[in-house]
């Protein structure tokens, strides 16, 4: 792996599992399926309908956001990692919840794919993100909230 | 037995020099004919075989000071009534501290004029070396630790960039620190006084600081030292907040955080690795390290500062791995805790903690630290010793609400800078002036001495005015002390309202006034205001404008601080005014 190159690397990343992720370019085969309704539905219920078509979702202790902020440092790229143990997991989808649009990323996964992901966004303004797993098919969600502030007077 | 006042402290000042137990001997009984406490606290039975010396948040004062604590340090949530949520007559009793006692005057604002002129200074750093070397005879071995907030405060740190503090922390021989303020001189500043005047002898700890590409650890997480035979680590904490808090174009490639799942794997390591102690040293502030303590395992102990809180006995925090204890030792260099640890069989036994008041005058001035201390402040010392004007009654700062001397900078912010409003950053560093001193350029440093110092001014309408004060408001009373980000509510000049600190965001201001009249929400007000953490501005710094605003009124005199109506606060107690 470590002599593995990006290149390679990536390459084989998207062979096992095709990723959308919002204002990133993406490879033709997956644009395909480009959920753009969803990514601008301008609210959290819009989007998860027009995503999961209203198949019902699940609370799951079983989803988790390893060293998620509670404050944000720096609103415009706020760095967010998802991780699982819910078995045989196919998407992963990230929503903030208050932001103009809030569904901010996709991730459709193989079977040969860890079910843990890494990625930074922009968010509006005090919110929960919403992680949402697919899992033996069935839909299940964690959130937590991250707090926007002006800052200062600390100390 | 008739004592005058004099003669008492006389008394006092000789047991303290001689550095006699007043245990004994007639210093004890004149002690007791005065009706006080023991006043060597200095000598302490030893226990166990490794000791820890802690200081925090010193705030660059190398000079003893007065420092008065707070009268409303409100606790919500589950922190209600809790240490550090406890002033006045409430610390008094749930410690079983007597009112009038040295202790007493170290801990609380009561009787603080009368007080301070009964006992004296405390702090400063010739006699927080004195007390050091004392500690260290008595305890061999015992490293000391700085938990930050060292090289900001003063004038002279702030005009030396730190070099006068770091020097002062070889010369007292810290072991190790962490930092907050210390970043607010930059990246590169921070490890030029790291690397070349502290040269290895401090080592600066931080496993929550990482670099914002690749999440590398920008400073040693932690090291382990023998004490006595026993493997002690010792893991850095920053203050996590530090980019929102403070400006974050000083060190924009480092990333803060909590970090508690870093901190989990870092105290395993350090287990695995043979540590039989295991500490934080954290600038987290006291809540926020007690809900740590509870979701960590592994840590003997968090010795803690940032929130400048006096809390005298260590707090024991169960968690899965067993207890953790919470500790927070004050600020400005008024205490050094001790806390002593008795490791057998490869793990922490028992523990005995003590809370030490640093009073100038029971501890004679180290004459190495002394002469140090002269030669950094001589270059300065006119400028710093400008009497701007001479204060009526008490100015001091440290509340959650405006204190006195932020009231003398609001007025000065309004007057000079010719504004409805005036916002002050509630800052819990600042030093207090006694009735009938004056107040020098350095007292205004104290409460200044910042580098991103620059006023502003602003139109900005009622809305915008209550969604700041609504925002700040929530990053000192949310119930969650993970979402809190330190520090006490802005200062405000001009401007009254209601705060209900029991409320969430957006609920706990209202019926905001100017001059009587209600803030129109659509309407535009001129604010001016400092210390902007945004971006670097050019323009005065606003020591010059209070100095200006002094030099014209020659006395000063505070009727009331301008404190917000509180609702939901009664029989609060970290609430008296």
């Amino acid at each position: 792996m470590t002599n593995m190159k990006r290149r390679v690397f990536l390459k084989g990343a998207l062979t096992a599992g095709g990723a959308v992720l919002a204002g990133t370019l993406v490879p033709r085969a997956v644009l395909a399926a480009w959920p753009a309704k969803a990514f601008d539905a301008k609210s959290l219920d819009a989007a998860e309908k027009d995503i999961f078509g209203g198949t019902p979702i699940a609370e799951s202790g079983k989803i988790h956001f390893p060293e998620l902020p509670t404050l944000a440092q720096d609103a415009r790229s706020v760095p967010i990692n998802i991780a699982t143990t819910l078995p045989n997991v196919t998407q992963i989808t990230l929503f903030v919840a208050k932001n103009p649009r809030p569904m901010a990323a996709t991730y459709h996964l193989s079977d040969r794919v860890e079910p843990k992901l890494s990625m930074r966004v922009k968010m509006a303004k005090t919110t929960d993100v919403v992680a949402v797993v697919k899992s033996d098919g069935k839909l299940y969600s964690a959130k937590r909230k991250v707090k926007v502030t002006i800052g200062g007077c600390g100390g | 037995m008739n004592l005058s006042r004099r003669e008492f402290l006389q008394m006092l000042a000789i047991a303290g020099a001689a550095g006699l137990p007043l245990g004994s001997g007639p210093a004890d009984a004149a002690v007791r004919a005065a009706g006080r406490g023991p006043s060597d606290f200095y000598e302490l039975p030893r226990f166990g075989n490794v000791s820890l010396l802690h200081m925090t948040d010193c705030h660059a004062q190398l000079l003893p000071v007065y420092f008065r604590e707070p009268s409303i340090n409100i606790g919500v949530g589950s922190m209600r009534g809790h240490p550090p949520h406890l002033v006045g007559e409430y610390f008094l009793e749930y410690y079983g501290v007597r009112p009038g006692t040295r202790r007493a005057h170290a801990f609380t604002y009561l009787d603080f004029v009368e007080l301070a002129r009964r006992y004296g200074t405390l702090g400063g750093f010739a006699h927080i070396a004195t007390l050091v070397k004392r500690l260290r005879a008595q305890r061999p071995g015992a490293l000391l630790l700085d938990g930050g907030d060292t090289w900001q405060g003063s004038a002279t740190s702030l005009w030396t960039r730190g070099a006068d503090m770091a020097g002062a922390q070889l010369r007292l021989g810290v072991d190790v620190m962490t930092g907050h303020w210390e970043f607010t001189y930059g990246a590169e500043r921070v490890m030029e006084l790291i690397k070349k005047e502290l040269g290895g002898k401090v080592e600066f700890l931080a496993q929550n600081v990482v670099t914002k590409d690749w999440g590398d650890p920008v400073f040693k997480p932690y090291t382990i030292r023998e004490i006595n035979g026993v493997p002690t680590a010792v893991i850095g904490q920053a203050f996590p907040f530090t980019p929102i808090a403070n400006p974050a174009y000083m060190i924009p490639n480092w990333s803060f955080g909590i970090d508690q799942g870093r901190l989990q794997k870092t105290i395993d390591e350090v287990r695995a690795k043979k540590a039989q102690v295991v500490v934080l040293l954290s600038h987290n502030g006291m809540d926020v390290d007690l809900k740590l303590a509870s979701r960590v395992s592994g840590l003997d102990a968090i010795l803690g500062g940032h929130t400048h809180d006096m809390v005298p006995k260590a707090i024991e925090v169960k968690n899965a791995g067993g207890t953790t204890l919470v500790i927070n030792s004050g600020s400005n260099g008024k205490v050094i805790t001790v806390l002593d640890l008795d490791v057998r069989k490869g793990g922490v036994r028992d523990y005995r903690f003590h809370y030490l008041p640093v009073y100038s005058n029971l501890l004679p001035a180290d004459r190495e630290m002394q002469a140090y201390i002269d030669k950094v402040r001589a270059p300065y010392r006119s400028k710093l010793g400008e009497r701007l004007a001479v204060t009526e009654g008490l100015l001091y700062r440290r509340g959650n609400f405006n204190g006195t001397f932020d009231q003398v900078i609001c007025d000065a912010l309004r007057k000079v800078m010719d504004a409805q409003i005036a916002l002050s950053p509630g800052f819990r560093w600042g030093t207090s002036v006694l009735p009938g001193q004056p107040i020098t350029v350095e007292d205004v440093m104290a409460q200044t001495a910042i580098t991103y110092p620059v006023v502003t001014r602003n139109a900005f309408t009622g809305a915008r005015i209550k969604a700041i004060l609504e925002d700040i408001a929530d990053n000192l009373f949310n119930k969650d002390p993970y979402y809190q980000q330190g520090g006490d509510m802005v200062r405000v000049g001009g401007l009254h309202y209601t705060m209900d600190p029991t409320q969430d965001i957006g609920h706990r201001i209202s019926d905001m006034e100017l001059d009587g009249k209600p803030i129109d929400p659509k309407k535009k007000y001129t604010v001016a205001g400092w210390a902007n953490v945004s971006q670097p501005l050019k323009g005065r710094a606003v020591w010059d404008v209070v100095n200006e605003y002094l030099r014209e009124r020659k006395t000063v005199r505070v009727e009331r601080p301008n404190v917000p109506k509180l609702k939901n606060v009664r029989g609060n107690p970290g609430y008296a005014a």
